[in-house]
């Protein structure tokens, strides 16, 4: 059974239709590669999939574990196992990073563990991807680098340990040491039980996490699938030289 | 004979640009701290700073009527507490800062007489400086009108934070005037619901070259509260270099809560750098999303997002001198927040 699966999905925003239909089958301990120039609707895709009310759905489903999702609230859709890293994590002043851990935990995990022992998970896990201590103390997103936003959105998905995450360019802003440990933690989360869809602009990624399938979408579809030689391929001749006619 | 006049009669109409929005009529005919003549005095000479004289106070530190305060020790908080059914009227009191001290000052008004009328002065000497919390917590039948006055000598520093989250009408005046080389911050947050009418009046006034004021008022407004932001940077002749700023942002959580908001500059020194602005807005969609996308349900991460605007004033809150129940109702209790 495919963990996750995207059946003939059209999204619109603002009544314009960017995704157009879309499907997409991953099974369980596979790693997905999505690679389109800018513009070509990847950021469109993980946020209609997550659910962002800006981002209509007007056509198709989402199944996570053979479960229709489309319609679930966001937070349900979390409560399932559904992650996304976000591309632009957004900056909310006033809320910690270490209470909205605290609490998007407790969501998640619900009584499973006392309040005491998910606070130590929290430090445990921060400690181990050596994010500072008096990060968890300060705003969440806001006034970090775009590096250490995308570490803060790689140590949640270390802490929610999702069954499907999409990380949407996870690895831009990272200089090469953070992109080598943000890898190397994404890496070591792959197991049999959870799938990743990773979408990306460089092939730097992949070569720490390599992937068994890479999609290469232009205008909201995807145009051609291939092994990890088609990022290699990507690097090389560009878009126009894998997909011609992917320029007009 | 002096004929006794009630508050009504001597507080300004709304005729007053500074008090258009708010008229409040409290009778203060019974209240032995007060003197008509000097209250209406001092009432009709709001349009400029003028801190009441100070022959009129009472020491701070010799005690109030109907004010506990708490003498201060080193690095601890002197505390203002008023409370109970006492006194229609909570009076006056003086703070003056020595040269080259640092006081902290925690003022908690929580008092269940219907009708209140204060006034602070805070005399910040050269060098000294101060740090000031004004907690405002009184039933929701209560009316106020409050006014601290903050007069910096050179070189001194004054921050004053406040939080309205009770009454049911009141106006605060919060007035500086920031001499040479001083500063003063003002931060304040007005977390109203109900029929809650809250009225901020802050006026910083600048008499001094190279002195900077920094003022934003937070509001969230629910159901059918109003707010109204009446602010003044007012730079007088020859204070160059001058550095003064005020902002006002408004969260409005109903389509009925309304803001008046009408920031001002007056500015009489050609080299000085001054902002003023104001913002309203509801709740950031991309904000919520992001908590909801970490399993936060929707009406948590909007609770979540409320309590965020506060906080750069809440965070401030000296928690320990106001219970439990109290720090749980301003969700800034230890366990809720601390990392």
């Amino acid at each position: 059974m495919n963990l996750f699966e995207v059946k003939n999905l059209s999204v619109s925003v603002e009544d314009k239709e960017i995704i157009k239909n879309f499907s997409l089958e991953i099974k369980p301990g596979e790693v997905h590669a999505i690679m389109g120039k800018n513009g070509s609707g990847k950021t469109t895709l993980s946020m209609a999939l997550m659910g962002h009310p800006s981002y209509e759905v007007t056509s198709g489903k989402v199944l996570l574990a053979g479960e229709d999702i489309t319609e679930l609230e966001t937070e349900e859709k979390a409560k399932k196992g559904l992650f996304l890293g976000m591309q632009y994590p957004v900056a909310i002043p006033g809320v910690s990073v270490g209470n909205f851990l605290r609490v998007s935990l407790k969501n998640i995990w619900g009584d499973k563990y006392s309040p005491l022992e998910i606070r130590k998970k929290i430090k445990e896990e921060a400690e181990k991807m050596k994010v500072p201590s008096e990060f968890l103390s300060r705003s969440l997103n806001d006034g970090f680098s775009g590096g250490e936003k995308k570490k803060l959105e790689t140590l949640q998905l270390a802490l929610l340990q999702p069954r499907f995450a999409i990380m949407d360019e996870t690895d831009s802003g990272l200089d090469i040491d953070a992109l080598k440990s943000v890898a190397e933690k994404m890496q070591s989360l792959r197991t049999q039980e959870r799938a990743f869809l990773i979408i990306t602009h460089y092939q730097r990624l992949l070569n720490y996490l390599k992937p068994d399938k890479v999609h290469v979408m232009i205008a909201g579809k995807i145009v051609k699938t291939g092994g990890p030689e088609l990022a290699l391929e990507l690097e090389e001749k560009g878009y126009e030289g894998v997909v011609p006619g992917s320029l007009k | 004979m002096n004929e006794v006049k009630t508050t009504a009669e001597l507080l300004p109409s709304r005729k007053d640009e500074n008090y258009r929005y708010t008229q409040i009529a409290i009778d203060v005919t019974d209240s032995k701290d007060w003197d008509s003549e000097k209250l209406a005095h001092t009432l009709k000479s709001e349009s400029t700073f003028t801190p009441w004289s100070n022959d009129y106070y009472l020491k701070a530190l010799e005690g109030v009527a109907n004010l506990n305060i708490t003498a201060p020790k080193s690095e601890e908080w002197i505390f203002l507490h008023s409370q109970g059914e006492a006194s229609k009227i909570r009076g006056s009191a003086e703070l003056i800062v020595p040269k080259g001290k640092h006081y902290k000052v925690f003022e908690f008004l929580e008092q269940s007489a219907e009708k209140s009328l204060f006034m602070r002065n805070v005399k910040v000497a050269e060098g000294a400086s101060v740090e000031y919390f004004f907690l405002q917590k009184q039933n929701l039948s209560n009316t106020f009108v409050a006014r601290h006055f903050f007069d910096l000598a050179e070189g001194a520093k004054a921050t004053f934070r406040f939080y309205h989250a009770g009454a049911k009408k009141g106006q605060h005046r919060i007035a500086s005037r920031v001499e040479k080389n001083a500063s003063f911050t003002l931060e304040g947050a007005n977390r109203l619901r109900n029929a809650q009418h809250v009225d901020i009046w802050a006026e910083s006034e600048h008499v001094g070259a190279t002195s900077l004021s920094n003022t934003t008022v937070w509001n969230v407004l629910t159901d059918e509260s109003v707010a109204v932001f009446n602010g003044m940077i007012r730079i007088l002749k020859d204070c160059p270099q001058t550095l003064a700023y005020q902002s006002n942002k408004t969260l409005m959580l109903s389509e009925k809560a309304r803001i008046y908001t009408l920031p001002k500059l007056e500015i009489s020194t050609d080299d000085v750098k001054c902002s003023h602005g104001a913002s309203v807005s509801s709740l950031d969609e991309s904000q919520l999303f992001y908590l909801q996308s970490r399993g936060i349900d929707k009406e948590s991460g909007e609770k979540m997002l409320v309590e965020a605007f506060t906080q750069p004033v809440l965070q401030h809150l000296p928690k320990h001198l106001i219970s439990e129940a109290l720090q749980k109702e301003l969700h800034v209790l230890e366990e809720q927040n601390a990392f």
